[in-house]
């Protein structure tokens, strides 16, 4: 059930489906999203992603759509020198990365590459040098839409900008679902839901054998904002369709309903100093 | 090379690490470090200070890691100009917009990539020399076999943590307190939200904190697969855990230098800085993925303590003047340990106030007594109660 957090907005979308970058959760449902005229699929690769579903490569190659990968962790040699030993199948058409060793192994492959790392690039000068060497940058989600505009403007590449998503707030290398279990003699568990107790904020974690990535229990909603934003600097609109239903994706993206999520930080800058908390 | 590594959150602080034994501070300007909330230092004793550790040979490293919004851009290019000048040794960076600026001016300091990169390959490491990088401080995540492997394939200088509070995330990729109170982590306002309580439906409560860093044992272990500096977390703690730690780790390093360092001295310097940091401290990710038991639960077991009973301001004829911080009376055991000094203890049986009066206790701070010790005092060491026996400490 997606929850109603902000006020309810009629959209009339005219976003370019075919410029949907959508994010993965379950094979079964890619037909499903092709019908709707989706044509770029971002998979989550199996050991080497982290919060999210994963495929192998012969999962993703049967399935034969446009396909990236999408590799979230962060590496340790071991894992790249693993990886240079894969053979991509023919559909994958690039890779959506965090870690810039991976760039730095894969820079003479030819592969197109998009650099996600959703909190560390918040600004255009930063993201102008990362764009020397990736072909697109995934925008931050920590940022007001009038920071996301000037470096829409200023960037020399178009961006990938995240369209809707429970957006992942915490990357740890701890296994801390686990780590719960064990100190509480608690059935083993690779999810959990949890609260903090002035009900401030909701989290889902995830687990796996690399860490635990922890996600905001509230939809991220830019579908309207998007529409305002100039298409030509956008390379793709990203849909995430963890802990969605298919028919929910299809819902939000034809805008049949009225259900909408939470604006995250458009509207809302962050400050750093106390003094400057109101 | 090897480097003892301090922070320094202020000038007293400052002051302290360097007399302690630091062969170089850490420390923040009023701007773009992650430690916002922070006294930190204005330009004028940022210029003061680069002066003063030069003084004594030694370096001083200024942070400038914030991950950079638009509006944060502005004044930065003067700020490095004026860090430049003013002879800093390093700047720590995580935003590549800090390097491409200093690289096109040619500023005059190293860049030493922040633990917010949360490096931990070989091929990170190259990206950025080939960037004009020239140390990198590794995640906290990295294990002794990530810095076999980055040390072997690119023989970079390599900084780690040795000491202090860890992060449950890795560094940089967590932005739970923007979440929960609209201060971005990321540009040192964390709220350190991960050492919150949280509520499941399973009837017990969550938390996920870590435990303190403590890499005693590991540390000749460390300069043996090329570690080159060795940092201690922590601008904000006070000036008696700075000295106890610097002091514990500068003995730490130079009996490996010269060959003296024993298991029971290890144990001993354990001791003293678990008894200082008041928390539980491991080894976390250097042999494995920590587990449950390198995690607190059912809250932080933190008991703080006295110890720390004042600061000596002057010895003369076997009797220092001490300004007091914290209770002691006539009859109790107390030892006093400096940065040249060997450690000593002895039972307080000569107590005077200020005005030369004979009395019993002290329990008023920042109050200057006099009192009798068996032995030459340096300026500037500190007494603290007696809790364990003191060991070797020459």
């Amino acid at each position: 059930m997606i929850k109603v957090m902000a006020s309810v907005s009629v959209i009339r979308t005219k976003m370019n489906k075919q410029k949907i970058l959508l994010n993965v959760s379950r094979i079964e449902d890619l037909e499903r999203y092709k019908t709707l005229g989706i044509e770029h699929f971002l998979f989550p690769l199996k050991g080497y992603s982290i919060g999210y579903e994963e495929f192998d490569l012969k999962e993703i190659e049967d399935s034969k759509v446009k396909a990236y990968l999408l590799i979230n962790r962060i590496l340790d040699d071991d894992d790249i020198d693993r990886f240079l030993e894969l053979s991509l199948p023919s559909n994958v058409l690039g890779l959506v990365i965090e870690d810039i060793g991976l760039y730095y192994a894969l820079k003479n492959r030819g592969y197109k590459l998009i650099l996600f790392q959703n909190h560390l690039n918040n600004n255009s000068l930063t993201i102008n040098f990362w764009l020397e060497y990736f072909d697109s940058l995934m925008i931050s989600t920590d940022i007001t839409l009038k920071e996301i505009e000037k470096i829409l403007s200023q960037t020399k590449k178009p961006l990938v900008l995240n369209v809707l998503s429970y957006p992942m707030i915490m990357y740890s290398r701890r296994h801390l679902v686990t780590n719960y279990c064990i100190e509480h003699d608690i059935s083993e568990k690779k999810a959990l839901d949890i609260v903090e107790s002035k009900d401030s904020l909701s989290l889902k974690l995830v687990e796996s054998p690399y860490g635990t990535a922890v996600f905001d229990d509230n939809l991220l909603d830019m579908r309207e904002e998007a529409l305002t934003l100039n298409a030509e600097n956008i390379k793709f609109y990203f849909v995430d369709t963890h802990f969605l239903k298919v028919g929910d994706v299809i819902s939000l993206l034809n805008n049949i309903d009225e259900i909408s999520g939470i604006k995250g930080f458009l509207y809302k800058k962050t400050v750093y100093k106390i003094g400057d908390l109101k | 090379m090897i480097e003892l590594l301090s922070p320094a959150g202020d000038k007293e602080r400052l002051f302290f690490a360097l007399l302690y034994g630091a062969d170089a501070v850490y420390l923040g300007g009023q701007n773009f470090g992650l430690r916002a909330n922070a006294t930190n230092f204005t330009d004028e004793e940022l210029e003061e200070c680069v002066k003063y550790a030069h003084s004594l040979s030694k370096k001083v490293y200024v942070t400038v890691n914030i991950v950079f919004h638009e509006e944060d851009l502005e004044g930065l290019e003067e700020y490095l100009k004026f860090l430049s000048e003013i002879g800093v040794d390093a700047i720590i960076v995580s935003d590549p917009v800090v390097i491409e600026i200093s690289k096109k001016n040619s500023y005059d300091f190293e860049i030493h990539l922040s633990t917010q990169a949360s490096t931990l390959n070989s091929r990170v490491v190259k990206f950025f020399m080939e960037q004009g990088v020239k140390r990198v401080v590794l995640a906290r995540e990295a294990s002794k076999d990530d810095i076999i492997r980055i040390k072997k394939e690119t023989g970079i200088e390599l900084e780690c943590f040795i000491q202090g509070a860890m992060c449950t995330s890795f560094s940089g990729r967590c932005v739970l307190s923007n979440y929960a109170t609209n201060r971005d982590s990321n540009r040192g306002g964390c709220a350190q939200v991960c050492r919150w309580t949280f509520k499941t439906d399973t009837g017990a409560d969550f938390e996920m904190m870590p435990k303190d860093l403590n890499m005693i044992e590991n540390i000749e272990s460390m300069i043996s697969i090329g570690v080159n500096s060795f940092k201690i977390e922590g601008r904000m703690r006070s000036i008696y855990y700075i000295a106890t730690v610097l002091h514990t780790y500068r003995k730490i390093i130079d009996k490996i230098g010269n060959n003296t360092l024993t298991k029971e001295y290890i144990e001993y310097a354990r001791n003293i800085i678990n008894r200082v940091a008041n928390r539980e401290s491991v080894s976390q990710f250097y042999d494995g993925i920590p587990g449950f038991k390198e995690q607190y639960f059912n809250g932080r077991k933190e008991e703080s303590n006295q110890d720390f009973l004042g600061l000596v301001k002057t010895y003369r004829d076997g009797y220092i003047d001490l300004e007091v911080r914290n209770y002691f009376k006539k009859g109790d055991t107390v030892q006093i340990f400096g940065p040249k000094m060997q450690t000593i203890e002895f039972v307080i049986d000569d107590l005077k106030s200020d005005t030369g009066e004979n009395i019993e206790y002290c329990n008023h701070p920042k109050d200057i007594v006099t009192i009798k010790v068996p032995s030459f005092c340096e300026q500037n060491s500190m007494m603290r109660a007696k809790v364990f026996d003191i060991f070797d400490e020459i």
